[in-house]
């Protein structure tokens, strides 16, 4: 048995039936079987239908009056739903679990709170070390010996070598090229004789 | 706007048995429109094509449209 579908079957209806009233139900439910899932059609006028559910739609508003048109609107079960079903299904032995059965386990005590807790403390103390060592630190950052130590050691440095500059400036080296060019700059080997005594014979 | 792109889901021959001895073959279209349907339409064997299929699901179409408006 195919799904059933309301709007489908209205759609149908309307797209391929312009004529409405029951004899164009009968024959849509003849032609076009599948949409109507093995409804019946039921009413004095032909203009319901009732499912195997026994659901029951009305398919047809103003059935033969001035203002008829189609339309899908459950309008409930009717009597067949208190029909004896030959074919009813027994109970079977599988029930809804009872959800209230399972109980949820007792709430564990907090572990990691007291550890947490326990930490915080102990760094409490800590912090009370690291104020006392930042109010030494911002005592002692005075930087008036180490400008004294440097007035007294590096200053005399850079004024000595600041006048050594100047004088090497004002040298004047001309006199030493002057005895540098009256100079050879190469050794004579042929200037003197050679007055060694020989080896003697071995 | 409402979804009505058509998704088609099955294509089969259906044949019945007349009354007269003879069968009658027939396609059998299985569609949905968005999320409405099963849709059913049933077409001549020698005249079943994505033309005739389509000018039927327009048809529906322009009726869901009508109806959701």
């Amino acid at each position: 048995m195919t799904p059933f579908d309301p709007i489908a079957l209205l759609a149908m209806l309307q797209a391929f039936y312009p004529i409405v009233g029951p004899a164009a139900l009968a024959r849509a439910r003849t032609e076009r079987p599948d949409y109507f899932s093995a409804g019946q059609i039921i009413g004095t006028s032909g203009d319901k239908i009732r499912l195997a559910d026994g659901r029951i739609f009305d398919l047809i508003f103003d059935t033969n009056g001035p203002n008829t048109r189609w339309q899908a609107i459950e309008v409930g079960t009717g009597p067949g739903a208190d029909i004896d079903d030959p074919f009813a299904l027994e109970a079977g032995p599988i029930v809804p679990i009872d959800l209230s059965a399972f109980v949820p386990p007792a709430a564990r005590p907090p572990v990691f709170v007291p550890l947490v807790a326990g930490a915080f403390g102990e760094l409490g103390a800590a912090d009370v070390i690291l104020g006392n060592a930042a109010s030494d630190v911002a005592h002692n950052s005075d930087k008036g010996p180490l400008l004294d130590d440097w007035a007294r050691l590096m200053d005399p440095a850079i004024e000595r070598l600041a006048a050594e500059g100047f004088a090497l400036d004002a040298a004047d080296p001309t006199a030493e090229l002057i005895v540098l060019a009256g100079q050879s700059s190469a050794a004579d080997v042929n200037g003197a004789e050679f007055g060694e005594a020989p080896p003697p014979e071995i | 706007m409402v979804d009505l792109s058509v998704e088609l889901t099955d294509v089969r021959d259906y044949t019945v048995p007349q009354r007269d001895g003879t069968f009658l073959t027939q396609k059998r279209v299985t569609f949905y429109i968005g999320k409405f349907g099963p849709f059913h339409e049933y077409f001549p064997v020698d005249a079943f094509n994505e033309l005739a299929f389509r000018q039927r699901a327009d048809a529906l179409k322009q009726q869901l449209e009508a109806i959701h408006r």
